[in-house]
Order: C-alpha cells, then sequence, then structure tokens
C-alpha cells in the first residue's frame, strides 16, 4: 500500500473517530492540533486495525506526531505483515 | 411527601420523548392512540435459545439529529435516547434556554436501571475473544452511569448539580420526584428531570427471561391485565420534563405546558423481586402522591398503570389501586402494551403520556388487552379510548425490582 493510499485510509477513520476534522488534513498536520487527543488515537489505531487486519504493538506509536508519521507506522506495519506472509 | 399539606404545583416547560413510535411527545400521544404493540421480532442477535424473542425498539429515533457520526459511535444507544430527549426536553421551551431563563442555572436529574451494561457487554466480548489491547479505551467513560448526566450538562451548559439515580424500572419517576422536590426546597429553579434506558441486547434479554418476568410469545403478546398476560416485552427509550418554579414561570412570562401537583414513594421492603402480593407498597405511594397534591381519590380523572403485564405484578397493583380509589370507579391504562417495557425510561415517558392524556381528555386504551382478566376488577380502558373530563389530573405509577414505589399526580 502507497502512502498516499494509506493517507486516504488513516483520513476516514479519523472522520469516523474526532469531530471538526480539519479540512486540509495532511501528512503535516500536528495530532493535537487536529483534534486528536490520545484516547482518540488509541480509537484510530483500533479502526485502522480492523481496516487493514492488522495488529499494533504497545510502542509503535510512542514517537508519532503527526499524520505522516502515523501514515509511516500503519505502511511499515502492513508491509512487515505481508513479508511474513510471504514467508510463511 | 411535603407532610404539610399540599404544595404548590411545579411547572413542567418542556418536553421530550424518544420511544417505541415517539421521537416526541406528539408522536407518543398518536401512537398510543393507535393501540398497536409495537413489537417486532429481535434481529440483532441470535434468540434461537432465548425464551423472549420480541423487543420494541425506539424506532423513530433519528442519531443524525443530535449526534455527529462520532458521537454516534461512541455512546451507547441508551445515552443517545437519554440525551436525545433530554435536548428535545431543553429545546421544546427555547432553542436557547438561557434566552428565556436568564440568570438561571439548570439542574439536572437522570434516572437510569442499568445505563452502559450494552457497551460493556461488547467490551467484554471483546476482552475475551481478542485480547486486552482491543479494548476500546473510551469502555470506562462509556459504562459510566452518571454518563448521561454529564453529556447533558456539557451539551446544555449548565454547570449545577447533575446528578444520575438508579431505581431500576421506577428510575426516572424517582428522577421527577427529586426534582420536583428540588424546586419545591429552593434548592433549583429550573430542573431537566427523567431518564432512559436501552437493554435490548442479548445477555440482558437472556437474564431477564430467567426472572420469568418477560413474555415468552413468539406471536403478539397478550397486554397488561389480560386473562393470558405472560410477562412484558422488553422496550427502549426515554423521557424527559423541564421544570420550572411557578414563581420563575409568572416573573418570565412562561406558560407552562404541564404541572406536577404530586409525588409519592415507598418502598415494598418485602422481595428483591417480587411485589408485595397486595400491593401495599403501591398503596403508600399513591396515597402519598395523593395527600401531597391536596386531592382525594375523586380528583384523579384516570389511572395510568405500571403494569407490565406480568401475572403477580398487575394483580398486586390492581388490588392497590382498588384498595385507594376503593368504590370510585377510576379509568385505568397502560402504555406498556403498546410500547414494551421502557425499564428506566417508562416512568418518565408513561407520566408524559398521562400528562397529555389527562390535558385532552383522552385515556389511550392498554394495547393488546383482550380478555380482561376477572380478578383484576378495574375499570380498565381497552378496545378503544375513554373519554373523560379535560384537565382532570391523573395518577401515574411506576414500580422496580427491589420494591421502590413511584406515584406521580400530572395534569
Amino acid at each position: 500500500m502507497t502512502k498516499d493510499e494509506m493517507l486516504a485510509v488513516i483520513k476516514e477513520a479519523i472522520d469516523e473517530v474526532v469531530d471538526d476534522v480539519p479540512v486540509d488534513l495532511g501528512p503535516d498536520s500536528g495530532l493535537g492540533t487536529s483534534g486528536i487527543d490520545s484516547l482518540s488515537l488509541v480509537e484510530i489505531v483500533l479502526v485502522m486495525e480492523e481496516r487493514l487486519g492488522i495488529g499494533t504493538g504497545p510502542d509503535d506509536f510512542d514517537d508519532v506526531r503527526t499524520v505522516g508519521d502515523a501514515v509511516d507506522v500503519f505502511v511499515g506495519l502492513v508491509d512487515a505483515q505481508e513479508a511474513a506472509e510471504a514467508v510463511s | 411527601m411535603t407532610g404539610n399539606g399540599p404544595a404548590e404545583p411545579v411547572a413542567v416547560v418542556g418536553l421530550g420523548v424518544q420511544a417505541p413510535g415517539a421521537a416526541s411527545p406528539a408522536d407518543l400521544v398518536e401512537t398510543l392512540d393507535k393501540a398497536r404493540c409495537l413489537a417486532t421480532p429481535i434481529t440483532d442477535f441470535a434468540v434461537d435459545d432465548l425464551a423472549t424473542k420480541l423487543s420494541c425498539r425506539a424506532n423513530r429515533y433519528e442519531p443524525e439529529r443530535y449526534f455527529t457520526r462520532p458521537e454516534a459511535r461512541a455512546l451507547p444507544r441508551a445515552v443517545q435516547l437519554t440525551v436525545a430527549a433530554g435536548l428535545d426536553a431543553v429545546g421544546v421551551s427555547t432553542e436557547d434556554w438561557r434566552a428565556r431563563f436568564p440568570e438561571e442555572e439548570m439542574a439536572i436529574v437522570v434516572g437510569t436501571g442499568i445505563a452502559g451494561l450494552a457497551r460493556f457487554e461488547e467490551q467484554a466480548e471483546i476482552l475475551r475473544s481478542r485480547g486486552a489491547r482491543r479494548l476500546s479505551p473510551l469502555t470506562v467513560p462509556m459504562i459510566m452511569p452518571n454518563l448521561a448526566a454529564a453529556e447533558l450538562a456539557i451539551r446544555v451548559g449548565s454547570h449545577a448539580a447533575a446528578t444520575t439515580v438508579s431505581a431500576a424500572c421506577a428510575s426516572s419517576s424517582v428522577a421527577i420526584a427529586l426534582g420536583v422536590q428540588a424546586i419545591r426546597t429552593g434548592q433549583a429553579r429550573l430542573v431537566l428531570a427523567g431518564g432512559g434506558e436501552s437493554l435490548i441486547t442479548r445477555t440482558i434479554v437472556a437474564a431477564f427471561a430467567r426472572t420469568d418476568a418477560m413474555s415468552r410469545s413468539t406471536g403478539l403478546p397478550r397486554g397488561p391485565f389480560d386473562m393470558r398476560r405472560d410477562g412484558f416485552i422488553m422496550g427502549e427509550g426515554a423521557g424527559f420534563v423541564l421544570l420550572a418554579a411557578g414563581a420563575l414561570c409568572r416573573a418570565l412570562g412562561v406558560e407552562p405546558l404541564g404541572e406536577i401537583l404530586g409525588v409519592g414513594q415507598s418502598t415494598d421492603a418485602h422481595h428483591i423481586v417480587a411485589p408485595e402480593p397486595a400491593g401495599s407498597g403501591a398503596v403508600r405511594s399513591m396515597t402519598a402522591a395523593l395527600a401531597d397534591a391536596g386531592l382525594d381519590p375523586t380528583g384523579i380523572g384516570h389511572v395510568s398503570a405500571h403494569a407490565t403485564a406480568t401475572p403477580i405484578g398487575d394483580r398486586a397493583e390492581a388490588l392497590a389501586i382498588g384498595t385507594v380509589f376503593a368504590e370510585h370507579q377510576i379509568p385505568v391504562t397502560s402504555h406498556k402494551g403498546v410500547l414494551g417495557h421502557l425499564i428506566g425510561g417508562a416512568g418518565s415517558v408513561s407520566a408524559i403520556a398521562a400528562m397529555l392524556s389527562a390535558q385532552r381528555g383522552r385515556v389511550p386504551p392498554i394495547g393488546n388487552l383482550v380478555d380482561p382478566d376477572p380478578a383484576i376488577g378495574l375499570d380498565l380502558v381497552f378496545e378503544r379510548e375513554r373519554e373523560i373530563p379535560a384537565g382532570q389530573p391523573a395518577l401515574c405509577n411506576a414500580f422496580a425490582f427491589g420494591g421502590h414505589n413511584v406515584s406521580l399526580i400530572v395534569r
């Protein structure tokens, strides 16, 4: 999945969980300034796990500050899962 | 409850209802007038192994009228119905209650029986089947019994006390009783009072069925006071009244929509589920409400019975009504034959219906009452509505597991 495709998926998830999402939400948008607090982020991650069919670890989002950071983490997780499935 | 003769009626200046067949007080009147039971087969979860297979959904509720998509996703349905009805009660009187009641804070009293249990059930299943990391971080706030009161306070922007009370199926009537008390004692001049419930989940329906209080019928069940009644159908819904001190209404020129004339409460102190067989607790609550309103039984135009259609509960209430009203032939109706049992929301929704019936002078018939039980011995309103003198107060009962009894006199 490309970063642009992942950005579209994550925007949908954010829209489902958070009120008044900025219309210009993009990779550089800060989570805090986009109305995404720590509880919302956990909810968004739960929605993304459902959508992508992946699991996440407790530390995966420790360094996430922007929407783009989250996109990178999810792309990495999907790639890792696909690689693991290819090996098995 | 005041103990010193009748107190001044408390004005009702707003009404809100979300119930089966009703998203407004006007809908409620129309739905009850039709006297058609709104039970439909449960399709949200497996019922093959459950004794009960029917429920009454609040089928006119429109979440988008009250909540954004993220809010509707997060808030349990019980809380959504409760908040929606509460907001409607505030909105009926004015779109901006602060403009209509300047300088006032609005106290909030919400009654609910089990509140967020449906969400707890869902999250417990996620924990069991998928592990702790799949639990929603909002699980705790979403199962708090006080969630609806807190949400209402946030949404109406009031900083007065927002309280939650739980008395099972009498919860929202207790909330109204507490609201009336708060106004009479001067604790508050404006109180949003009522409550709601949505418990149509597999665990709760199965659990209620185990108490033998729910109908096992697969076709339309017989209604309250019927010879062949076998229990209630689970409903869901919420009702709220916005109460205001009479002096406040007069000062501001606000025309009340109705009045609460009296409240009476008692407890059976008998059994956790079964009513005291002679209905002595119900006699006490009705008698206390009459004394509180300064009325004798002949001053009441009709009774809205709690009557859930359980064999033992209807019988005990009938005995109690017979004791209180004696030879005075009082028309008796019950709303549960149409709406099902709204549990924590039942009392306030029925109080609103009874208030509107009293004002119109038309008592709706009991839904699905076909063969009145001769042992009941009351003047039951069934098959068609009953005309009574408009404006005669109604006495509305709400009883509960735990033996809690609340009677409200409304007009």
